[in-house]
Formats: structure tokens, C-alpha cells, sequence
């Protein structure tokens, strides 16, 4: 393949309007890939050409992509390489093209040495035809926003027939569903957490998978971390947990941080929950696959700055406030995990506010498959319980349904009536906590950053950023 | 005195949240004073209909459908007879469709389905996906009112709402009748304007959301149906559904004004 005539004026008007909407304060690359794409539609393609001689790499999966992307790019910087990555968190092709785009000179040459995008599962396969990815990171599956794409087994295997042969595949070993990518491939770096404390021998979270993707046999589990993430093995034809190549091991967890050992080596994390020791263990994976000095990873990893509404924090009087975005059961049941194990004596207070706008998924019938059930186990410290957004009143009723007691829940649908009576409710030292879905994140976060004292010193650094981001859905 | 709620493959048919409606019939029950007992029958296991009161079936994916009709085959005949019983039963989409004659492919091919009920189901290119919201049929909802333990306390729901998601297109034998007319949504087949289906005390449908928990009036008549037919003649306490109407009627003035 060559590059078509049709590639430059799409390499310029995609530059041009990138230009001029930054220059407007707006975001740079969604609507110029759209238009570069309209004019050359093998652009992705006709740009790789040449350039990037490290390789690509794409990481990808339901949960997890834009912390991994994120955490693996302060990695890259540290280790002084330079690189191309769509790190707004645009991960559909017109995004990945305004990236690209932004980062190519007008003569068609990039400087970067490697590209680094997060891409949208539905996006894998178009990707594919258009580039062969080096490295293909796949952080785990669960069941996102079913209305916009049909079925998960669909997309799980539109993923594992799209990823090229020899494109080197760093999986979740604890995925039964991400570790199936690897059975018959060969070179496939695997990546697991070892047995926590926590782990549970039965799980009563909403199931995604507990049969075998190979065979469809009942899988049997030693134990599990968090949703069909675990220790499986299929009776049926013998599938298993892959022995991971790089294991996390003597996990501690720490105030607001994660301490952690990979083969030897200690990594710590300014970051809670399990699902995030997978996100940061998928980083150090693909670091390593790349040759990655140890130092470099383990600074990279130390000093990532959590994004805007993955555990972020705000200060107010009434005391700290952590901001953490929600969009499907798996991603929702580790930040109620993480709430009640924070928990301890502490008193607290929620905002939960969901809509269900396109980018929120139009169905919410997956709030009956979170577990708020186990808040219960912290009831006696809940103090007030504000549901908000477009769907308050269900998700009030889905507390209801939960046993949390209706004297403690409120509905205020309009996000800054929620936000005044949440701080009207909180007492002294109680730990705050809003839970928006995607749509109701950056509004939630403007009213919040408006009123808090000062953004906490995790956010410190957003604010430098340039305004208008588009986040991941 | 209990009742047992039989949740069938729980497993493998438990997508968007079908599990709200087996909570919302036990607390629905528990407030009212009366137990549940929850039995959740996995592949391969026999269901006992003769001590169940309420049986449940989701939906699922394609190929976890697929696993589980073979399985249900086997005890097709049971079925069969406590549906002739009077068994309470509500099966949602996946499940709605197995109790039919047949489910026909793109390809043409047709996929058995137990043939239990007069209906069959044709595969679509284009999904239906988004809210609905269902006039009630009258006779449905003369039955709802009958169960309210003081009629016109508060203003009855005469709608049905929730969210559907299928590619198939679901036809109805001359002996069912729908749960009510589309107001918002496709239904059934998007072409009758039919949504859902009524047989004895089976309760067919496209709706999840889940169903029962901003259906509460539907809930109730569940439980009412389920514990006459244990012969329990007992008078019917209402409930503090504030919030349940309101999540209902949100929705309704949302996506189907006036």
C-alpha cells in the first residue's frame, strides 16, 4: 500500500483544524480525524507509514485502559522516549487519527519513535485492517453499555480475531475471557495478581463468564480477586489460569497508595483498589516487553498522578472528598469494594449520580447488578446517601432494594441542589465520596473544584492541563 | 407459611439486571410479612415445580441460550403441567422466547424452542433497544386493581415501563393475549404495536430494566397470584411505593409525554 494523493490535503486539514480549535480553547482531535477520515479513509493506515519505528502499541478492554495508558506513558517519559498517544482519552479511529495527525509534521514525518493509544474494543478490529499493532495490552472484559454493542461474547471474539498473529499480546492471566486470547498464540506475555487476603473462594458478584470460552464447561475456581477475575481451571478441556510472567505479590495497602512486588522488584502506587493493582501491573507488563529500565518504571508508576475522576480528591471543610467515576457493575462494585474497606470508623457520605445519556449507556438496568447490598456492612456509618443525575429516582430505588434505609437517601436530580445537600448532611470528619457515570463527571467536577478549598494535591497538576479534555468512555 | 421463588439458571441468564426482579418479589414479600425461599437451579439440575410458587427466567446471550434450551428439554413435560397448574411464572426475553414454538434465524434456520406456548419468534437485522413505556391492557389492569388492598388510596399505574433490547421479533398465537399497546418502544415485533404476552399465569416480555422493581403494581400481582393459588386467602397490605411510582412516572413523562 502507498500513501494516495488524497493523503496530504487530510494530513493538512486535519492539522489546520486541530490548530485553530486549540487555539479556540477547544479539543484538538475528534473533529479533525473526523474530517481527515472523510477525505482519506485509509488516513490511520497511510500515516503509520514510515513513522513510529519502535512499533504501536494498543491497549485495550472494558475497565482500565485510560488509567493503563496513562500510568505506561509517565513510564515512556521517564525512560526518555518519544512517543505519539491519543492520551485525551479520544479512543475511537477519529481520535487515534487527530492524535497521529497532531504529532506528524506537514511533510508527513513524525518524530515519535513509538505510538501509544488506548483503543475502544469495537474499534480493534477496523483498527487492525488498518495498522499491525507491535503490542496489544488487554486488560479485561465486562459487560459495558450492551445497547451500543450488542452482546459481550460478540466483541470478545471481534477482539481476539482481529489482533494479527504476530502482534505480541500482554493479557490478564485472571481473565478466563482475556487469557483465552492466548491459548495457541505463541509469545504471549501474561500478567496476574497472586492470592490477597481478600480473595474469595465463592463469589456472589454478578457473574460475566464463569464457563469456559473454549469449551463452554462450568470453570472451577480456587479463588477470586474481583468479578470472573481469578484462579479457573476448565475441567472440560483443560483450559486454565496461565502461569503469569509477572505476578503481583505481597500486595499492602497503604493510605491512598498501593505497595507491591513484581518478581523481586517493590513498585508503589498512588492509587486504591484492586482493579487499579491490575491497571498498574499491565503497565509494568508492557514496560517490561519493551526493555523498560526498572527505575524508570518504578518511578513512573510512583509518581502517576491520578486522572480527573479516577480517585480524585477534593478538600472541603467538612473534610475530604474523593471523586471516582462509575460506568459499569464490575468498575462500580471495586469502588464500593473500596468504600467499605476505607470505611473503617470513619463516617461517610455519597453522591451518586447517574444519567443515561449515549456515553452513560441509555439502559441502567446495570445498577441492579452492582452489589450495593454491601454497604450494609457499613450502614451504621452512612450518614446521608444523595442520588442525583438524570436517573436519581432508580437509583434511590435500587439503594431501597439494597436495604439502606430510605431515612438516609435523598433525591436531588439537579447536580449542584445535590452537592449542597450532601455538605448540608456532612459531619465533621466524615469521608465524602461522589459517584457520577460519564456524562455527570465533568459537571460534577467543575461544581466541585468551584466550591472545594483547593484542589488536593493529586489534582494539582490537572489544572495545567488544557481545559476541554475529552475523557474515556 | 413460605414462598419459594425459583430462579432458573441463574448463571447463564442473568443479563441486565434480571436479578432486581427476584429481590423485588422477596422484599416485596417479606415487607408484607410473608418469607421467601430463594432456589436458583443451574444446568443440569432438576427443578422441582410442584413446590414452587413463582418460576423465573432471563434472559441471556446467544450462546448461553443455546446451552440451556437442550437442557430445559428434558423437563419439558413438567413444565408443561405446572403451567397448566397455574404456575406463577415471569420469563423475559431470552426466556419469553424458549417457551415459544420456534426462533427463526437470519438464515432461515430454525432454532426449536420448547413449543409450550402458541408463539415464535423471527430474527431481525436491526435491534430494537431503548425505553418503552406500555398502555396496560384493561383487563390486565382491572386485575391489578383487584389486588390493591384499598382501591383509590393512591392513583394506580395503568403503564408499564422499562427497556428493551432484542433482534427478535416475537408473533402471537390466536389464544394470547398482550400485556397492553406500545406507547414508547418497538414491543414484540414493532409492527402490531403488541407488547408482551399473557397465558394463565405465565407473564411474558421484552421489558427489563429490570422489570419489577419500577413495576410494582405488576410485582404485586405476581405475588397475589402466587400465594391464591397456595390457597392463601389473605388480605393484601399496601406498601409505601412512593419511590417506586416516581421512578415509574419519570420515565413515562420523559420518553412519553402527555
Amino acid at each position: 500500500m502507498k500513501r494516495t494523493w488524497r493523503f496530504w490535503p487530510a494530513l493538512w486539514v486535519c492539522k489546520l483544524t486541530g490548530w485553530v480549535l486549540r487555539k479556540l480553547g477547544k479539543n484538538g482531535t475528534t473533529l479533525p480525524g473526523v474530517i481527515a477520515n472523510r477525505i482519506d479513509p485509509q488516513i490511520i493506515a497511510h500515516l503509520a507509514m514510515g513513522n513510529y519505528p519502535d512499533g504501536i502499541m494498543i491497549i485495550t478492554g472494558t475497565n482500565g485502559k485510560t488509567t493503563t495508558a496513562n500510568l505506561l506513558a509517565n513510564i515512556l517519559r521517564q525512560a526518555g522516549k518519544r512517543f505519539s498517544c491519543n492520551e485525551a482519552g479520544a479512543n475511537l479511529l477519529t481520535g487515534i487519527t487527530g492524535a497521529m495527525a497532531q504529532s506528524t509534521r506537514w511533510t508527513g514525518r513524525s518524530a515519535a519513535q513509538m505510538a501509544l493509544w488506548e483503543v475502544d474494543e469495537a474499534t480493534v478490529p477496523r483498527l487492525c485492517e488498518l495498522v499491525k499493532p507491535a503490542l496489544a495490552v488487554v486488560t479485561n472484559f465486562f459487560r459495558d453499555q450492551l445497547d451500543r454493542y450488542g452482546e459481550l461474547d460478540t466483541t470478545v471474539r471481534l477482539v481476539r480475531e482481529a489482533l494479527p498473529e504476530d502482534t505480541r499480546c500482554i493479557l490478564n492471566a485472571d481473565d478466563p475471557l482475556v487469557a483465552q486470547f492466548g491459548w495457541q498464540r505463541a509469545a504471549t506475555v501474561y500478567f496476574g495478581v497472586e492470592r490477597l487476603p481478600e480473595s474469595r473462594e465463592i463469589s456472589d458478584e454478578v457473574r460475566e463468564s464463569r464457563f469456559c470460552p473454549l469449551c463452554g464447561a462450568t470453570l472451577d475456581y480456587a479463588w477470586f480477586q474481583y468479578g470472573q477475575l481469578g484462579n479457573f481451571t476448565c475441567a472440560g478441556c483443560g483450559f486454565h489460569r496461565p502461569q503469569p510472567h509477572w505476578q503481583a505479590q505481597e500486595v499492602q495497602r497503604r493510605q491512598e497508595r498501593m505497595v507491591f512486588q513484581v518478581n523481586g522488584l517493590e513498585l508503589s502506587l498512588a492509587l486504591q483498589g484492586t482493579y487499579n493493582l491490575y491497571n498498574g501491573l499491565a503497565a509494568y507488563s508492557a514496560a517490561k516487553t519493551l526493555h523498560i529500565p526498572d527505575e524508570a518504571i518504578r518511578t513512573g508508576l510512583s509518581e502517576f498522578v491520578p486522572r480527573a475522576g479516577r480517585m480524585e480528591s477534593f478538600a472541603f471543610p467538612e473534610g475530604l472528598l474523593t471523586l471516582a467515576l462509575v460506568k459499569n457493575p464490575a468498575g462500580c462494585n471495586q469502588v464500593i469494594r473500596t468504600i467499605v474497606q476505607a470505611a473503617q470508623r470513619r463516617e461517610i457520605c455519597l453522591l451518586i449520580a447517574i444519567n443515561d445519556q449515549a456515553a452513560d449507556g441509555r439502559d441502567i438496568s446495570w445498577l441492579w447488578d452492582v452489589d450495593f447490598e454491601w454497604l450494609q456492612e457499613i450502614a451504621g456509618q452512612i450518614r446521608t446517601i444523595v442520588c442525583a443525575g438524570l436517573r436519581a429516582e432508580d437509583m434511590a430505588l435500587r439503594l431501597k432494594y439494597a436495604g439502606i434505609g430510605m431515612d438516609k437517601i435523598r433525591i436531588e436530580p439537579a447536580l449542584e441542589i445535590a452537592v449542597r445537600t450532601l455538605r448540608q448532611s456532612w459531619g465533621n470528619g466524615a469521608h465524602g465520596y461522589a459517584l457520577p457515570t460519564y456524562t455527570a463527571l465533568h459537571p460534577l467536577r467543575a461544581i466541585l473544584a468551584a466550591q472545594s478549598l483547593s484542589l488536593a494535591k493529586n489534582s494539582a497538576a490537572l489544572r495545567a492541563q488544557p481545559a476541554g479534555r475529552e475523557e474515556n468512555i | 407459611m413460605k414462598l419459594t421463588i425459583c430462579h432458573l439458571y441463574p448463571d447463564l441468564l442473568d443479563l441486565y439486571g434480571d436479578r432486581g426482579n427476584i429481590l423485588t418479589l422477596a422484599a416485596r414479600s417479606r415487607w408484607r410479612g410473608i418469607e421467601t425461599v430463594l432456589q436458583k437451579i443451574s444446568l443440569g439440575e432438576q427443578p422441582d415445580y410442584e413446590n414452587m410458587d413463582i418460576l423465573f427466567i432471563g434472559g441471556g446471550s446467544d450462546r448461553e441460550q443455546r446451552l440451556l434450551t437442550e437442557d430445559l428439554q428434558k423437563h419439558e413435560r413438567e413444565l408443561r403441567q405446572a403451567i397448566a397448574d397455574g404456575l406463577v411464572l415471569l420469563a423475559i426475553c431470552g426466556g419469553y422466547q424458549l417457551l415459544g414454538q420456534y426462533y427463526q434465524l437470519t438464515d432461515g434456520q430454525r432454532i426449536p424452542g420448547l413449543g409450550i406456548l402458541d408463539l415464535w419468534t423471527i430474527a431481525a437485522e436491526q435491534r430494537c433497544i431503548g425505553n418503552v413505556v406500555v398502555r396496560l391492557a384493561e383487563t390486565l389492569r382491572a386485575e391489578m386493581l383487584e389486588q390493591a388492598a384499598a382501591p383509590g388510596t393512591a392513583a394506580p399505574l395503568d403503564t408499564l415501563v422499562g427497556f428493551e433490547n432484542h433482534s427478535g421479533q416475537t408473533y402471537l398465537g390466536d389464544g394470547l393475549r398482550p400485556l397492553g399497546k406500545i406507547l414508547t418502544g418497538h414491543g414484540n415485533n414493532g409492527a402490531d404495536g403488541c407488547e408482551g404476552m399473557r397465558y394463565k399465569n405465565v407473564f411474558g416480555t421484552y421489558l427489563h430494566g429490570p422489570l419489577l422493581p419500577k413495576n410494582p403494581h405488576l410485582a404485586d400481582l405476581l405475588l397475589a397470584l402466587a400465594w391464591r393459588r397456595k390457597g392463601l386467602d389473605w388480605e393484601f397490605p399496601s406498601l409505601d411505593d412512593r419511590w417506586e411510582k416516581l421512578a415509574h412516572t419519570t420515565i413515562v413523562k420523559r420518553v412519553a409525554p402527555g
